[in-house]
């Protein structure tokens, strides 16, 4: 559908050295590493409540783990706490964004905060994104008066503001019809092919190529 | 040094030198007090002006100073805590939160049994120190409240050490404001609880207290700490080691 | 500059398209007053030297029922953890909701207040310092409120303990503010007060910012 785009700039390979996550005395995960090269999914598997969206949240660098590291390349995330987070986009389980905004205003709201510290205000297409995630009429339309799987594309169009070369999903789905769910797939694909890293966790299989995925199993 | 300092934060090495070091402490304090209390309401002489009712003031005074150390020492140790994260001093400042308020309490109650026989009021609003004092009260019970209100222990050390700075930063702002506020009124007060600093066998008692109190919340502060620093390692092999009676220490 | 802007305007934007939020503070500093003068019946002479701390405890009141706004549906919705996650300072996007806040509340405040003065007996040249108290002090209280907010923000029922929290910390304010009327009415110069006013704004407006984005990231992790 669209052409192919050129790799991402700065990529790197994000590892996890023996990461431990307690949740009220006791152990959500013990000593999880593993290596995620670019061009790569990650997809985290696990039953409710076995530690997924904490897992995600410790690699966002939004919740501290008991102990290990979160390693880009090869210094510790929170060593180069800028560097990493230009490159990095996460939607959460919530979607992120105001009710009370249009599509526009909650775009220009995240680009703001996706611009580079002291770096000039990013140069996007709105009007290209609003094609790619599906929202294209909906410029102008208050986010409240979406359906919610409509917002969850727009939760996830931050990924395409600024060139961002780690995606962190968690449960980026959810809400979405079968033409939804393939838009993201598409997207998700693209970002693969750029050599980004996708981390994201599901309930649903995704329609990756083998060669670029990989699981982890939470119990 | 460093290694010295750091094997002091692990837990077990604390909690066996802290054990070592407690029953000479209890008894050093035991014997302040003993000392302090006789000479502060026997040998010192009686105040010309306030006879035997200023006798309070070796519990007053020692009380208000611990109130405000116990302050620094729970908003310096959570500094030390979540900027180098050594649990020990989280622990610290977290078990200092109650002892602090407990001299807080004593200083405002003999402040005013003390201004009593003086004001005629079991409450003087006007006096600078009393008001400070209470709003310390208040400081702390945030404090406390925070502490219980949080449930997962690093957020809540984290969300104490904070408030506690701010609190810190607050506390001479209020102090200046209260006595500000008072000079408005009445024009320079002498303050009632100005120490008699003057006659050296009415001070000694109270340099006596002063140290048997700063014992004391050592003592207290390391029964807690001990105790917090056992629940929270129940389930690691050094704690069980003590419960069954196994251990070399 | 461009970060505090859009921030600003972001909140200011979503605080017009949800008015409940700026009449409720108002209607309720307006009742304290009000509630006050009913329960007081005291003579104008005494009601005059009252006025600035009926005025200035309502205000306090006010932005304490006001304050809770101020993280919670960023909280809610995940829009605060991308603020958090966002390479911008976090100290930076606090301060441009801290100002927000005290347009949204406290500007309103400053300007009703002095006429609520005056109805209480206040000389139009004392209202006019009641304004300038209320004009340099209500932005303090934004500033040492949003440290408590986003030290309760997350938990279940924050209110409570955010009073707690907050209201020793608003007294100084509340002291060289409502006195400093006072004093003027009593014939002294106000420039002491004054100025520390002043201070205590420069002050708490560069380090709450700071004291509040830790706890934000405390209470979000």
């Amino acid at each position: 559908m669209d052409q192919a785009q050129p790799a991402y700039s700065h990529t790197n390979i994000l590892s996890a050295e023996k990461l431990s996550s307690e949740k009220q005395d006791r152990w959500l995960f013990k000593d999880i590493s593993f290596t995620i090269e670019p061009g790569h999914i990650f997809h985290i598997k696990g039953a409710n409540g076995s530690g997924k969206t904490t897992l995600l949240r410790i690699l966002c660098g939004l919740t501290v783990a008991e102990s290990g590291e979160v390693l880009w390349g090869d210094k510790t995330i929170r060593r180069q706490h800028d560097q990493y987070h230009t490159q990095l986009s996460y939607v959460g389980h919530t979607d992120g964004i105001k009710q009370d905004l249009t599509v526009e205003e909650n775009l220009r709201v995240a680009a703001v905060l996706a611009q580079g510290k002291q770096q000039p205000p990013i140069s996007f297409n709105l009007a290209d994104i609003l094609r790619r995630i599906g929202l294209a009429k909906k410029k102008y339309t208050f986010a409240h008066a979406l359906s919610a799987g409509q917002r969850r594309r727009l939760a996830l169009a931050r990924c395409l503001l600024n060139d961002t070369s780690i995606w962190i999903l968690d449960e980026p789905l959810t809400a979405l019809d079968a033409q939804g769910v393939g838009l993201v797939e598409d997207l998700i694909n693209m970002h693969i092919q750029r050599k980004g890293i996708a981390i994201i966790t599901s309930h649903q299989a995704l329609n990756i190529s083998d060669a670029h995925y990989k699981v982890l199993s939470l119990s | 040094m460093y290694i010295w300092f750091h094997k002091l934060g692990s837990a077990p090495t604390f909690y066996k030198w802290s054990g070592l070091w407690l029953p000479w402490l209890g008894a050093i304090c035991f014997i302040l007090f003993a000392a302090g209390l006789y000479s502060g309401l026997v040998y010192a002489p009686a105040d010309y002006q306030q006879g035997d009712s200023f006798r309070i003031i070796y519990m007053h005074v020692p009380a208000a100073w611990m109130s405000m150390f116990v302050y620094v020492v729970m908003a310096v140790s959570g500094a030390i805590g979540i900027i180098w994260h050594v649990k020990l001093a989280q622990i610290a400042m977290i078990s200092s939160a109650p002892i602090g308020f407990s001299f807080t309490v004593l200083a405002l109650v003999t402040g005013s049994i003390w201004g009593r026989p003086m004001w005629g009021t079991w409450w003087e609003w006007g006096d600078a120190r009393l008001m400070s004092e209470a709003l310390l009260l208040f400081l702390y019970i945030g404090v406390i409240g925070l502490s219980i209100a949080i449930e997962d222990k690093r957020k809540a050390a984290q969300a104490v050490a904070i408030l506690s700075l701010v609190g810190l930063i607050n506390i001479p702002i209020i102090h200046y404001s209260v006595v500000w506020l008072n000079t408005l009124h009445q024009g320079p007060t002498v303050s009632k609880f100005d120490t008699p600093s003057i006659d050296m066998r009415m001070f000694m008692p109270l340099l006596i207290m002063a140290l048997a109190f700063k014992l004391f919340y050592v003592v207290v502060l390391l029964l807690r700490t001990r105790n917090e620093l056992l629940w929270r390692e129940r389930r690691s092999q050094w704690v069980k080691n003590i419960i069954q009676g196994t251990s070399n220490d | 500059m461009n970060v505090f802007t859009t921030i600003l305007k972001r909140d200011l934007l979503l605080a017009i398209r949800y008015r409940a939020e700026l009449l409720n503070p108002m209607l309720f500093f307006i009742l304290i007053i009000i509630l006050f003068q009913l329960g007081m019946r005291a003579k104008p002479e005494v009601l005059i030297t009252l006025a600035p701390a009926i005025v200035w405890i309502a205000a306090l009141l006010s932005a304490l029922l006001s304050l809770d706004h101020m993280f919670r549906s960023d909280m809610e919705d995940g829009a605060l953890e991308q603020m958090i996650i966002s390479t911008q300072p976090t100290s930076l996007l606090v301060l441009a909701k801290i100002i927000a806040h005290w347009i949204i509340t406290g500007l309103a405040v400053t300007l009703v207040g002095p006429l609520l003065g005056m109805m209480l007996g206040l000389s139009f040249d004392a209202t006019k310092i009641l304004f300038l108290t209320l004009l340099i002090g209500t932005p303090i209280l934004s500033a040492i409120g949003s440290i408590g907010v986003a030290l309760t923000v997350g938990l279940r029922r924050g209110g409570v303990i955010l009073s707690l929290l907050v209201l020793p910390l608003f007294v100084p304010v509340l002291i060289f503010a409502s006195q400093t009327v006072n004093t003027y009415v009593g014939g002294y110069s106000v420039a002491a007060p004054m100025s520390i006013l002043i201070a205590l704004l420069i002050f708490s407006l560069s380090l709450a910012p700071w004291a509040a984005s830790a706890a934000l990231r405390m209470s979000v992790s």
